[in-house]
């Protein structure tokens, strides 16, 4: 090859990167279910350190929380995408809203039962007749199913927000998350050997939790927003994971621009239980949802009469990788 | 330390023992004051953290008293809802303590057509407000304030909330639930709420200080942090997550036992300043919470380190001056100690003059310088008395070396004692156990061929013994004559011994006659030893027969003798019991058995070799050991004589000579007999002698490279007009007849060839000269008619 040639050719790759460089990012607004949490780590990490920018997007992470419903701020058209639960998602489709999930980040249920030792309550069927705390929340088909599957009837005791009532002894069984409650109540004094606990995901209940979803119209012009949307959070996850003290700075920051009590040892070990949930050892981290998963959750929906129909999982279903039939 | 002085060891071992003492005092003040430090310190803490509870809970307590009041009225009461919230109000406007106050009903519990009825009256500046909290949103009966005393059943604090909608302030609530009757039934209507601002109990808490830094905090039944001076503390963490987050399993442990109710007083790691640190903490029962009172160790202790650096400073310098003290005091005691010192070394190299005037600083240093005194006194006296002895003494030892010379001088000492003689060779030796000896041997030829020899062995040793020996050997000499029988020998000298023998001396004594034309001996043993005869076939037989008791004994005593017979080249071996008696350092006898050994080994032995293999034997034997008695051996061996059978033997004599010029006094000897012998003219012999003193002398003086011993053999042959001589030795080859003649005899004998008169004299005096070498010897054949 001549020089010249060679000049030619470099020159010529130098206009092309500058080309790709110079590419516009594509705007999209993010929504987090509630507010600043480690829940939410790999989505600030990922803005954070630019991992977005990278995938071609200008993503604009908007502040969840009580006040911000998901499904109202989506249909006012407030954010393009928002992070909730699989469950809330099926909901929402089954009710004639249009979602589609682009991204299932949880491959297993946090939901947990707890019972303090000395209650003697060592399995499910020692839950019979006594009084069990479930939140008031848009999910509570998921603990009642869990009952259901037992045969359990018991008093339910409808909760709001605080574990004082389980610690108090005003119910022996509470529903819990394991990335958040369950380590309330550690920080409340009770040690681990003191709570027998009961993972809905070692019986057999598995719902998959958060995810990324959109509406099918947003998705329908912007699939490939919505691929590297869930491709670039995803590596944020790993970056966060990775880097967990790292990732703790970014989240307390968040947290301290939201004023929202903020507690690093409590934030470290939501981030260590949201890897948990993530990233099972038989499956990919790739957020993909699966199809018995998603019908396990949707039959659980159903058989609580909280819908009518299933919705049909091929439209529903926009994660990435592939479902055997 | 062995070889420092006093006053180092007094200073090191009572300083060090002091500084140890000191060092215990400060150490057990140092335990003593910490314990006591630290109870004080605890009573400090317990009555400050009790007086601050009990204010607290004197307000929680009224507070809960007034709630529990105020439910009691709902409940006993039928009242409109006008007079309900009235009296609502005037509970939180009578009431300073209280934030707001509240009765929130169960669902239809007050209003059949209304779910849900709360009024609720606050404080808000200086007046007060009224919300009914009957919100969709806020649902107030699954609020913790309500939810909690509705599903117990009974009186709770709530943990501390930030109130929405008030100033923003963090607040606690007690509920109290009351009743009401329904169908004869007590059932749950709803709670009583009274809220109290807990801006209040922070300043209160946030205001105990106690030393410099020390401070107090207090927790929830949670272990929710209310008041901490590290603001992000507060109700952010709870005592457990901040374990956690520090890694601290120590404080997770005490926040457990803080919130089930526990009081105490523990040392632990600050989380603020990482430093040990101590810690009382101390229930608020009335709300179930608790609070700390935390205070720095070393800000605790800060003092009483103070106190111990200053303790430490005062020993170090009282040991300083303790030492000084001891280094002086100590000099003073030691140095008229030197100065004795100093005094006694001179006294030691021998100056008794020296003055002992020492300055004593003490009783013991005078009394030792007086008994030093005495001691330099009584020495002086000594060494006198000593020299005295010495003197004495060395004139003593002088005289015995004369007496010793004497007495060696009396026994003959020259070997071969027959150079002539080929039918008999003797050797003989005596070792005197001290400077003079009691032992004796001698021998002498009677005639041509009977040979006389004796050993004896006097009791005693020394001086006396030595006189009684040369008495003995010189009757041996007056007695014994040819013709007298051996036993009269010894009857006669016996019989002059006893005479006068007032010191009852007496002498072991063996006499022997030997006749060397046959061989025979006649022997007769007074008490000595039994000789050996070592045969030449090399037997051993003891002369074991004893005729009658040692000389000088009995008187008129008669001897017996015996008769045994030599075959040629068999030899007798006699000693004294100073050979078999000796003794070793193990106190062991060298015996009969030992001699037996060693001659066996010596048969056909010539009699020195013998003589000298006992005497180094048992020199061997005894080794370290001191000699205890004299050492005789006497040795002979028996040849035919040639010159009995063969008349031509007789005109042919040897003699052997060592290379020393003494023993040309023997060549002297061996030719004055050889002249009456031979009956040669005695200037025919005076001329040979002149030429053989002359030749030998030249081979003893210059034939030699080294100092060894050599033999110079000389024969002679009679001839029937002359004689030959024969000279035979190993020095170096010297042919004399090669010698350069000296011409000039008118020099001066210094100046003239060594030797060369000698060779000068033979060449004249002789008449025939031959020279050869054969085997390393000189051979010189000289030839002189008579």
């Amino acid at each position: 090859m001549h020089l010249k040639q060679i000049i030619i050719a470099m020159l010529l790759l130098g206009l092309q990167g500058t080309g790709a460089a110079a590419q516009e990012l594509q705007k999209v607004r993010f929504m987090p279910h509630w507010l600043p949490q480690a829940q939410f780590a790999g989505y600030y990490i990922a803005e954070e350190k630019g991992i977005y920018e990278k995938y071609g997007l200008d993503v604009e992470v908007l502040m969840g929380g009580p006040n911000f419903p998901a499904i109202p701020v989506l249909t006012q058209d407030k954010t393009d995408l928002v992070s909730m639960f699989l469950s809330g998602a099926i909901k929402a489709r089954a009710r004639g809203i249009e979602l589609v999930d682009v991204g299932q980040l949880s491959q297993r249920s946090a939901l947990m039962f707890v019972a303090k030792k000395e209650s003697g309550i060592t399995r499910p069927e020692d839950f019979q007749n006594k009084k069990i705390g479930i939140w008031r929340s848009d999910f509570r088909e998921l603990p009642l199913a869990f009952l259901k599957k037992y045969g359990i009837q018991a008093e339910i005791v409808p909760i709001t927000s605080t574990v004082n009532l389980f610690l108090r002894g005003g119910v022996d069984i509470m529903c819990v998350m394991w990335y958040n409650e369950y380590h309330q109540i550690l920080n409340f004094g009770l040690n681990p050997d003191e709570i027998n606990s009961f993972q809905f995901y070692d019986y057999g209940l598995n719902y998959p939790e958060d995810g990324i979803f959109c509406l099918e119209s947003f998705y329908e012009e912007n699939p490939e927003a919505c691929r590297k949307f869930t491709a670039a959070t995803i590596e944020g996850w790993r970056y966060a994971f990775e880097h967990p003290e790292e990732a703790l700075d970014v989240t307390l920051r968040h947290m301290e621009e939201a004023k929202v009590p903020a507690n690093r040892a409590h934030q470290r070990w939501m981030l260590n239980r949201m890897r948990d949930v993530f990233i099972l050892e038989d499956r990919i981290f790739n957020g993909r949802l699966h199809q018995e998963d998603y019908l396990n959750t949707a039959r659980v929906l159903l058989e609580s009469g909280t819908i009518d129909q299933t919705p049909d999982f091929d439209s529903f279903n926009k994660t990435p990788g592939k479902n055997e039939k | 330390m062995k070889n420092k002085g006093i006053a180092f060891k007094l200073a090191v071992y009572i300083v060090g023992i002091t500084v140890v003492i000191v060092g215990l005092i400060i150490w057990r003040n140092d335990t003593i004051s910490r314990t006591l430090l630290l109870k004080n310190v605890e009573d400090n803490a317990s009555n400050l953290t009790r007086a601050n509870v009990n204010k607290i809970q004197g307000v929680l307590k009224s507070v809960s008293k007034i709630t529990k009041n105020e439910a009691h009225v709902f409940e006993g009461f039928q009242i409109t809802t006008d007079q309900l919230k009235r009296y609502i109000r005037m509970i939180v406007q009578n009431n300073e303590e209280i934030f707001g106050c509240c009765a929130a009903f169960e669902p239809y519990g007050y209003f059949e057509d209304s779910m849900y009825f709360a009024p609720y009256y606050y404080k808000t500046g200086d007046s007060i407000a009224y919300l009914n909290l009957n919100n969709d949103d806020y649902l107030y009966i699954y609020q913790d304030w309500y939810q909690i005393p509705a599903v117990m059943k009974q009186a709770v604090w709530s943990e501390p909330y930030f109130d929405e909608g008030g100033g923003n302030i963090l607040m606690s609530t007690y509920s109290v639930p009351f009743y009401k009757n329904k169908n004869g039934k007590r059932v749950f209507n709803g709670v009583v709420t009274a809220d109290i601002s807990l801006e209040w109990l922070q300043k209160t808490v946030s205001d105990i200080k106690i030393f410099e830094s020390g401070y107090a905090f207090l927790i929830t039944q949670n272990g929710t942090v209310v008041t901490h001076p590290v603001e992000s503390y507060v109700m952010n963490e709870t005592i457990f997550s901040i374990a956690e987050d520090t890694d601290n399993p120590k404080l997770r442990e005490v926040g457990r036992a803080m919130i089930r109710g526990e009081e105490s007083f523990t040392k632990f790691r600050s989380v603020v300043t990482g430093e040990n640190s101590y810690m009382f903490y101390y229930p608020l029962e009335e709300i179930g919470w608790s609070m700390a009172l935390v205070f720095p160790g070393d800000e605790l202790f800060e003092d009483l380190a103070t106190l111990n650096r200053r303790l430490l400073m005062i020993g170090i310098g009282g040991a300083l001056v303790l030492l000084i003290l001891i280094v002086v005091i100590s000099k003073r005691i030691t140095s008229p100690l030197t100065r004795l010192a100093s005094v006694t070394e001179k006294i030691g190299k021998g100056n008794f003059d020296t003055n002992l005037k020492v300055e004593a600083s003490s009783r013991e240093i005078a009394q030792l310088t007086s008994s030093i005194d005495v001691m330099l006194r009584e020495l002086k006296n000594y060494i006198r008395n000593l020299k005295e002895t010495t003197a004495a003494k060395e004139k003593i030892e002088s005289e015995l070396k004369i007496a010793h010379d004497i007495q060696q001088g009396i026994i003959p000492k020259i070997f071969p004692p027959f150079p002539e003689r080929d039918d008999v060779d003797l050797y003989a030796t005596l070792d005197p156990a001290r400077d003079v000896g009691g032992d004796l041997y001698d021998f002498f030829f009677l005639d041509d061929y009977e040979l006389c020899f004796a050993v004896g062995d006097v009791s005693g040793k020394g001086v006396p013994a030595s006189l009684f020996m040369a008495i003995s050997r010189t009757l041996l000499r007056a007695k014994a004559t040819k013709g007298i029988p051996v036993n009269e020998i010894v009857k006669s000298m016996n019989l002059e011994l006893c005479k006068g023998n007032e010191n009852s001396m007496f002498v072991t004594f063996f006499i022997g006659l030997i006749d060397l034309k046959t061989g025979a001996i006649r022997y007769c043993n007074a008490g000595h030893n039994f000789p050996f005869i070592l045969r030449k076939d090399c037997t051993l037989e003891a002369l074991d027969k004893t005729h009658g008791t040692p000389l000088g004994v009995f008187e008129d005593i008669d001897y017996g003798m015996d008769e045994v017979l030599l075959d040629p080249k068999d030899s007798l071996v006699l000693y004294t019991d100073g050979v078999t008696e000796a003794m070793n350092t193990r106190e062991e006898l060298y015996d009969d058995i030992r001699l037996k050994e060693l001659l066996l080994g010596y048969c056909n032995k010539c009699p020195m070799d013998i003589t000298m293999a006992i005497v180094n034997s048992v020199k061997k034997f005894t080794g370290e050991a001191e000699q205890s008695d004299d050492i005789t051996v006497l040795s002979l061996t028996y040849f035919m004589d040639k010159s009995i059978k063969s008349e031509g033997a007789k005109t042919m004599k040897k003699l052997i000579i060592k290379n020393n010029i003494k023993e040309l006094d023997n060549l002297n000897v061996f030719l004055e007999k050889m002249q009456a012998d031979w009956k040669l003219p005695q200037k025919f012999i005076m001329n040979i002698n002149l030429v053989l003193e002359e030749m030998i002398s030249n081979i003893i003086f210059y034939g030699y490279d080294d100092k060894e011993q050599h033999q110079i053999e000389i024969c002679f042959q009679r001839e029937e007009n002359g004689l030959h001589i024969c000279i035979m030795d190993e020095a170096r080859e010297f042919n004399p007849m090669e010698a350069p003649d000296p011409a000039d005899l008118e020099k001066p004998a210094e100046e003239r060839v060594v030797g060369g008169l000698g060779i000068h004299l033979m060449k004249n005096i002789m008449d025939r000269i031959e020279y050869k070498r054969e085997n390393e010897r000189n051979i010189l054949n000289l030839y002189k008619k008579i």
